[in-house]
């Protein structure tokens, strides 16, 4: 479905990424876990087409997309939610939800904008809202919405629970999972590393640009040296 | 007093009299105002339209409105029809407008944000003096008038107040612009991307959206908006010279100030409002005051609304129901 291949890509020079290589099958859900800086966003940037690669591959079905315009990545049914939601905060819920069916390009979505409401029943309530005035949480389950009425192929998750409580984040998660349950492939990066790991099948953990490990999810929890490693102090204290 | 009539002591005929006059010039004075600053809030609106989106002030604006000016005198000198002349000046406004976008911004993009606004000002300006000196070269400096003729002179009465058809035709083609920006933004696919990307061009660019499409669009609509305003007040004055857009960006500044950046509706009651206000000066005060009251006015409205008349409530990226 998705192959990365060798990917590198740098900010003026300075490289993010230093030749990663994923691969995500379809219907498959995989986590992309590493501390603050590892270049977890650019990796997804890169993949979605806001960064260009400097050199490596991004196929899709196939077919590469690593250079084109992010918005013809985007039609062709790679869609990001990105780090911190942006979410159209000016228009409502409604009109941020019928924008993500523009991305659509004559592909049937997966889920009807029923079927999405009745994934985040909040936003049922919530259409004619103004996106900008809701909570963090409900705005994460917008910006989800509105890539899911694209159709997706494949749907990139930048750290959706990012300053989520805990309870947005449970429902954002579960969320996740009925979407992998219907067959969506899914890349999820995380720092929450023990939530990435109950819903992902496999991951990656990444470190200064590179890919240094990967495997099953139930294989990297009961990697204590890994564990300890990045989740450090938290797990010290619980 | 006498301006009140019903005031004076029944059975004095001629003060009475005199009182409803000087009311009905008032009265058609605002109406001169009224129409005047409807041309204003289409002129202004353009200017608006590109600045919510591309968050740019196009300096070049106001050369864009004079091209189609100058354009609709050469085709109606070479003797096209007025009607023709002066829709093809329309649409050529708006493609100058899209070529001002292409070579003045488009390259400026890569930069961050604030570098981009502030080169944009100096390209935009650049953009504007190459318009207005090319036609300073081709009028020779001069004021150009349209042959006599070319837009009949007729009168109407309404409510006993007198209207041209020249004013009735600068009313119709207002709102019709009006109506259809307001349909495009909140009514159609289109203009929800181009919220979108007034919103965020970064979440447009992965929704699908391809963000030079749309600054080319919101460029050719404010251009299609000043070229319309530049037709009709060429035709109201009938005078068109190379320097004609300056004064206009003046005002536009001051209508955008008091309605509200980025404001359809603020700036739309600014501009009336601007008409009535100016027209009332010149009417009734000595010459060269109504600069400095109006001036003075839009003082007063920083000091007072900073964010103008409906700033921020209510800008283009906004939901329908506020527009
Ligand atoms: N726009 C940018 N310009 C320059 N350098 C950047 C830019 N974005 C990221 N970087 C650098 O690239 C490296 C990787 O950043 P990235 O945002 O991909 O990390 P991350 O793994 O997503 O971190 P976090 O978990 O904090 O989101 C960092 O060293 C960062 O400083
Ligand atoms: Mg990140």
């Amino acid at each position: 479905m998705l192959r990365v291949e060798n990917l590198v890509a740098a900010y003026d020079g300075i490289k993010a990424l230093r030749g990663v290589s994923i691969e995500l099958g379809p219907g498959e859900f995989a986590a992309v876990i590493g501390a603050n800086g590892a270049g977890k966003s650019t990796l997804l940037n890169t993949v979605s087409g806001l960064v260009r690669p400097v050199s490596g591959k991004v196929l899709l079905d196939g077919k590469m997309v690593a250079g084109l315009p992010a918005y013809q990545i985007a039609r062709r049914g790679l869609l990001q939610v990105p780090e911190g939601r942006m979410i159209m905060g000016n228009l409502t819920v409604r009109e941020n939800i019928l924008l993500g069916s523009l991305t659509r390009n004559g592909r049937t979505p997966a889920h009807d904008l029923d079927g999405i409401l009745d994934l985040f029943p909040r936003l049922r309530e919530r259409m004619q809202q103004v996106a900008g005035t809701m909570s963090g949480g409900e705005q994460q389950m917008l910006a989800i919405a509105r890539a899911l009425m694209g159709a997706p192929k494949v749907l990139l998750l930048d750290e959706p629970s990012l300053g989520l409580s805990p309870l947005m984040a449970d429902l954002v998660f579960t969320a996740l999972s009925k979407l992998h349950a219907s067959g969506l492939a899914i890349l999820l990066i995380e720092q929450n590393v023990h939530r990435a790991l109950e819903v992902a099948q496999r991951a990656y953990v990444m470190e200064q640009g590179r890919i240094v490990q990967e495997g099953s999810s139930r294989e990297l929890i009961n990697d204590a040296r890994l564990i300890e490693h990045y989740l450090g102090g938290a797990v010290a204290a619980a | 007093m006498w301006i009140f009539g019903g005031r004076s002591a029944p059975g004095d005929p001629s003060e009475t009299c005199v009182g409803r006059i000087v009311a009905w010039m008032i009265a058609q004075q605002i109406l001169n105002g009224l129409i005047t600053g409807s041309v204003y809030a289409l002129f202004a609106l353009g200017f608006t339209l590109v600045f919510s989106v591309n968050r740019v002030l196009n300096l070049a604006h106001g050369a864009v409105f004079m091209s189609a000016a100058l354009l609709s005198y050469y085709l109606v000198m070479i003797g096209t029809p007025f009607v023709i002349a002066a829709a093809v000046a329309t649409v050529v406004a708006g493609g100058i407008s899209m070529v001002v976008e292409f070579v003045a911004l488009r390259r400026l993009r890569r930069f961050s944000p604030h570098v981009m606004e502030f080169a944009a000002l100096v390209t935009t300006l650049g953009a504007d003096i190459v318009l207005v000196s090319l036609a300073h070269k081709l009028t020779a400096a001069q004021t150009v008038r349209f042959p006599f003729g070319t837009f009949p002179n007729q009168f109407f009465l309404l409510f006993g107040l007198r209207i041209s058809l020249l004013q009735i035709i600068i009313v119709l083609s207002v709102a019709c612009m009006l109506s259809f920006l307001v349909f495009y933004l909140y009514r159609t696919s289109a203009g929800l991307r181009l919220r979108a990307v007034a919103s965020s061009d970064r979440a447009s660019l992965l929704l699908g959206i391809n963000p030079n499409a749309v600054y080319a669009q919101t460029f050719f609509i404010s251009g299609i908006m000043a070229g319309i305003a530049g037709v009709l007040i060429a035709l109201s004055f009938n005078s068109i010279n190379a320097h004609m857009g300056e004064s206009y960006m003046l005002k536009t500044f001051v209508i955008i100030v008091l309605g509200g950046l980025g404001s359809v509706p603020g700036c739309v009651l600014a501009a009336l409002f601007f008409g009535v206000a100016q027209t009332l000066c010149v009417a009734y005060l000595p010459p060269g005051s109504a600069d400095i009251i109006l001036y003075a006015l839009l003082f007063g409205m920083l000091l007072v609304r900073p964010a103008g008349l409906m700033g921020n409530a209510a800008n283009i990226s906004v939901v329908g129901r506020n527009a």
